[in-house]
């Protein structure tokens, strides 16, 4: 696939997406948080309107895999659990609440739903959930249908991706016990 | 990231199950302590049972927002570094967080490095360093530490190393600084060596010289006033406390501080807030207090003219800056850094100092201290090309102590200074002096020197304890 194209505002809001994570990285007075923090928040959302996203991959591997090590073997089985049954409550929520744009319950669950895809390395259903989101603050059904769709498969692909990795990964250890 | 050496502990208030376990493997593999809770109300009753330092708070909880939790903890421990979690769509409540107090504020997704940046910082205490422009036009009283030319704070002696000690020891914490010593003898660079030294480096380091500043001016010039608020204040002013914001509040002369402002300056370092004049609402800061006096403080509370209250809430660390001639062979170690120093600044030639100026240096009592010797030197550069400093190229002042036959026995030469040197000191420093001098003319005995001072040997040895000395 050819790279595509970027217009000077899509390179200025990538940038200025990368260059305020680092400011915000640093230590900062509360007057310049705020204002780095908002201009980051702007700087993702233009990024995801202008930007070409790259062809949608279920996962970023490196950082599921990066989360499972910071989890260790004893909490990644029960990691793996959680996530499961967590994401198995937001599609229930999801499945009443989008035929009928419940647009309160549709804020709840896609702003977990981002946070979950996203610490997990799911980025493509952060973003679609992130979408949803904001539809779910506007009030805007217009864009619903689509979305519902990609996000519904996107969130059906990631269970069953976390459901393979949780059988694939070895039993924890017993622990030793103490010698008497 | 390496693990803080004391793992403190950590409040973590999420209701999503998996994304607390997340956050709280990435707390723990980075070697912090933490307790969770799942609702608004198990995160109360966790602040409450606990003494947590930070918090990191999801603002969109399922038995309510987390705001009004956030006013409840900052209410009852300012102290507190709340960092509150939300969605990029919620980002207005999370800068309404901010402004009500919130450290920091976290957009979810985030990364591990994220979290554990903002914790740390959140940890270090650390905020804000302003820019120096937007406080370089303040009163002359009020100084943004810039590169000093004075920025001589050198001394191998004994008593040199011992504070040199002190401030390694105690500038990476929040602890307030109290430096007593005589005028000149470095407390402001003391001061900003620890502040240069504390994980503050970065933010800003704010000199306010409490004793140059007309009274009614000084609640302006500390916590700042709204535009409008009186005749005069022609535009907003932040203050020299919120220009310290996330740095060091260095309040010099702190003993000349008025009574009322006292009551005012004790009020914020109990709450970490500042209310500018004529503002409705306190605004939270992040400072690190180091206050300084050339007077014995503990004098100026039995005199009244300093709280007994504000006295203890300041009085953390004590740090002595001994004066110029009880630091031995400093008083070259500093003469020869000045001397290079301000000869490439003027562009002259020094090599260094001739063995008889060495020696008039090493004799001279100094009541001026390190800037008296610093001027000595400025003069001596400027008005000279350049070679070896002789006994010609010195001021006359001290020039004529060369040529005066040595004073009385009795008055222990070579070591009291002249009546006219004890000018322009105040009466605590004379004091400080008189007493420091009959003691050692007694060879070192209290007991003694309080007979002949008619002082009792209690009042010495808690004097002796203030000055930051041993008997």
């Amino acid at each position: 696939m050819s790279e595509p194209v970027l217009s000077p505002v899509d390179v200025l809001a990538a940038n200025l997406q990368r260059l305020l994570q680092e400011v915000l990285d640093q230590p900062l007075s509360a007057e310049a948080r705020i204002a780095a923090s908002q201009a980051h928040a702007l700087a993702i959302s233009l990024c995801q309107q202008l930007v070409p996203q790259p062809e949608p991959s279920l996962i970023d591997r490196t950082v599921f895999d990066a989360l499972l090590k910071v989890a260790g073997s004893e909490t990644a089985p029960k990691l793996l659990d959680q996530v499961l049954l967590d994401l198995g409550c937001v599609r229930q929520a999801l499945d009443h609440a989008l035929p009928t744009a419940d647009w309160a319950e549709l804020r709840l669950q896609s702003h977990i739903l981002m946070s979950i895809a996203g610490s997990f390395g799911a980025m493509q259903l952060c973003r679609d959930a992130e979408a949803l989101n904001r539809l779910a603050h506007a009030g805007d059904a217009s864009a619903l249908s689509p979305l519902d769709l990609r996000l519904q498969q996107g969130l059906v692909a990631l269970m069953q991706f976390l459901q393979d990795e949780a059988r694939s990964l070895p039993s924890p250890q017993p622990k030793e016990r103490p010698s008497a | 990231m390496a693990p803080p050496a004391k793992p403190s502990p950590l409040l973590l208030i999420e209701d999503t199950a998996s994304l607390q376990l997340v956050y709280r493997s990435v707390l723990e593999t980075a070697g912090h302590s933490v307790l969770c809770a799942s609702t608004l109300a198990e995160g109360r009753k966790a602040f409450q049972a606990s003494t947590p330092h930070i918090v990191l708070l999801d603002l969109l909880l399922p038995d309510g927002e987390g705001l009004g939790l956030m006013h409840e903890m900052l209410a009852a421990r300012p102290e507190t570094a709340i960092i509150v979690i939300t969605a990029n769509a919620s980002i207005n409540k999370a800068v309404e967080a901010m402004r009500g107090g919130a450290h920091d504020f976290l957009v979810k997704p985030f990364d591990e490095v994220r979290l554990l940046n903002a914790v740390r910082n959140a940890g270090l205490g650390k905020l804000p360093p302003p820019k120096p422009s937007q406080t370089k036009d303040r009163a002359t009283a009020v100084q943004v530490h810039a590169a000093s030319d004075d920025n001589l704070f050198l001394g191998s002696s004994q008593v040199m190393q011992q504070v040199h000690q002190k401030i390694r020891s105690v500038a990476p914490s929040m602890a307030t600084v109290f430096i007593t010593g005589e005028s000149g003898t470095g407390k402001e660079l003391c001061a900003l060596a620890i502040h240069d030294q504390s994980p503050r480096a970065n933010g800003p380091f704010i000199a306010l010289n409490c004793g140059a500043i007309p009274q009614d001016l000084l609640e302006s010039e500390v916590f700042g006033h709204i535009k409008g608020s009186f005749t005069g204040a022609i535009s907003d002013k932040p203050g020299a406390a919120a220009a310290a914001d996330g740095g060091t509040l260095f309040l010099d002369e702190i003993c000349e501080m008025a009574p009322a402002l006292q009551t005012k300056l004790l009020r914020f370092l109990q709450t970490s807030t500042v209310q500018p004049v004529g503002a409705t609402r306190p605004r939270k800061v992040n400072v690190r207090i180091v206050c300084a006096t050339n007077r014995d403080p503990m004098e100026a509370v039995r005199q009244g003219d300093f709280r007994e209250d504000l006295f203890y809430r300041l009085f953390v660390v004590p740090v002595h800056m001994p004066p110029l001639r009880d630091r031995g062979e400093d008083v070259l170690e500093i003469a020869q850094a000045a001397l290079s120093k301000f000869s490439q600044e003027e562009g002259r030639q020094f090599t260094g100092l001739s063995p008889e100026v060495m020696a008039l240096f090493r004799a001279y009592p100094w009541p001026g201290n390190v800037r008296q010797l610093l001027n000595v030197i400025r003069n001596i550069v400027v008005l000279n090309s350049g070679g070896a400093v002789t006994l010609h190229m010195l001021p006359d002042m001290l020039r004529a102590r060369h040529q005066t036959p040595e004073a009385p026995a009795q008055a222990s030469p070579g070591l009291m200074p002249q009546l006219s040197a004890l000018i322009g000191k105040t009466m605590g420093e004379i004091e400080q002096l008189v007493i420091l001098e009959t003691i050692a003319a007694h060879s070192g005995s209290v007991t003694k020197a309080a007979r002949v001072l008619d002082l009792s040997p209690s009042t010495i040895y808690r004097k002796l304890e203030s000055w930051g000395r041993k008997p």
